[in-house]
C-alpha cells in the first residue's frame, strides 16, 4: 500500500518581514505583485489532479510518454504549496519524461516555466524579452531564490501584470 | 518537449489545404489518444535550426518527421522549447469535436489507372 509522504508545512509569509534569503526573494514576488491571494490552494491543486488523472499511464500522449508517477505528483504538489499565494496560478501540464511541468505565461517573449520530476529537481528555463535564463535547482520545500526572482522578473513586467488580471 | 528517446513527433504540412491539415491531425494525433483536437502550432524548418535543432523525415506514416539533436540537459530543453513556442504560429480549431471524412483534395499524386 502505497503511503503519501509527509509534506512540509510552510507557514503564512509575512510580508516584509523575511530573514532568509529565499523569504526575501519571495518578498520580492509579493511587492511585484500586490493584492489579494489569487486562488486558494485547492483550486491549485484541482488542475494537477486533472493532469495527473490523464498522464499516469504510460504513452498518455499517444507516443512513447512516460507517466508521471505518484511520488512526482506530491512533489509538483509540494512546490504549488511553496509558491506565495499571490503568484498567479500556473497553466499545469506534462513532460514527455514523466515530470509535471508549471508555466507562468504573459507573451510569446514573456514566459517562465519549471518542470519537477521524483527526483525533486527543479528544471526551469524563461524568457524575458531578449533575455533567458534556464537552469536546475533541488527542491526542498522552499521555494529556491533563482526561481523567486524570475517570477518577481516575470510581474515586474507591466504585461505580465495585465495578462494576469 | 522531447521524448525519453530524446525527439519530438511532428507532421510536415507544407502544401497541404487546411482541411487536409485538420484531417492529417485528427487521424494521426488526435485518434489515437482518443481526444479532441483544439489546436495544432507550425513551426519552420529554419526556426528549428537557428536553435541547433534538426528535422529528419522518416515518412512513416506518410509527413511524419521527428525534431532530433535536442541536448541532454532538461533546463536546455526546455529554453529552446520556449523559444520554438515563441517563434510558432498557433492556429485553434473551431470545431474541436467534430469529425469529417477525408478531404476530397489530397495533394499526394496518384499513379493513373489504366483501364483496358
Amino acid at each position: 500500500m502505497a503511503v503519501a509522504p509527509v509534506l512540509p508545512f510552510l507557514p503564512a509569509h509575512a510580508r516584509g518581514a523575511a530573514l532568509s534569503q529565499e523569504g526575501k526573494s519571495i518578498d520580492a514576488v509579493n511587492a511585484a505583485f500586490p493584492g489579494a491571494p489569487s486562488i486558494s490552494l485547492s483550486g491549485r491543486y484541482m488542475a494537477l489532479d486533472t493532469l495527473w488523472e490523464e498522464a499516469s499511464r504510460p504513452g498518455w500522449d499517444g507516443y512513447s510518454a512516460r507517466p508521471v508517477s505518484g511520488l512526482t505528483y506530491w512533489k509538483a504538489k509540494a512546490f504549488l504549496a511553496a509558491l506565495p499565494s499571490t503568484v498567479p496560478p500556473p497553466g499545469v501540464g506534462a513532460d514527455p519524461d514523466g515530470e509535471v511541468a508549471f508555466e507562468w505565461y504573459a507573451a510569446p517573449d514573456l514566459v517562465f516555466t519549471v518542470s519537477i520530476g521524483s527526483s525533486g529537481v527543479l528544471s526551469y528555463a524563461g524568457l524575458f524579452g531578449r533575455n533567458k535564463i534556464y537552469g536546475s535547482e533541488q527542491f526542498l520545500g522552499e521555494l529556491p531564490k533563482p526561481i523567486a526572482e524570475s517570477l518577481s522578473r516575470l510581474y515586474s513586467d507591466p504585461r505580465a501584470a495585465r495578462a494576469a488580471r | 518537449m522531447p521524448d525519453p528517446r530524446k525527439t519530438t513527433s511532428v507532421y510536415r504540412i507544407r502544401g497541404l489545404s487546411a482541411d487536409a491539415i485538420w484531417w492529417l491531425g485528427r487521424k494521426r494525433v488526435a485518434a489515437p489518444q482518443r481526444k479532441p483536437l483544439y489546436a495544432y502550432a507550425g513551426v519552420q524548418p529554419a526556426d528549428l535550426t537557428r536553435v541547433g535543432l534538426a528535422l529528419t523525415c522518416d515518412d512513416r506514416p506518410r509527413r511524419h518527421a521527428e525534431i532530433v539533436n535536442w541536448p541532454d540537459e532538461k533546463p536546455r530543453q526546455k529554453i529552446l522549447a520556449l523559444q520554438l513556442a515563441g517563434v510558432a504560429v498557433l492556429h485553434a480549431n473551431k470545431h474541436p469535436h467534430f469529425t469529417s471524412s477525408r478531404p476530397a483534395l489530397w495533394p499526394w499524386p496518384r499513379a493513373d489507372r489504366r483501364t483496358r
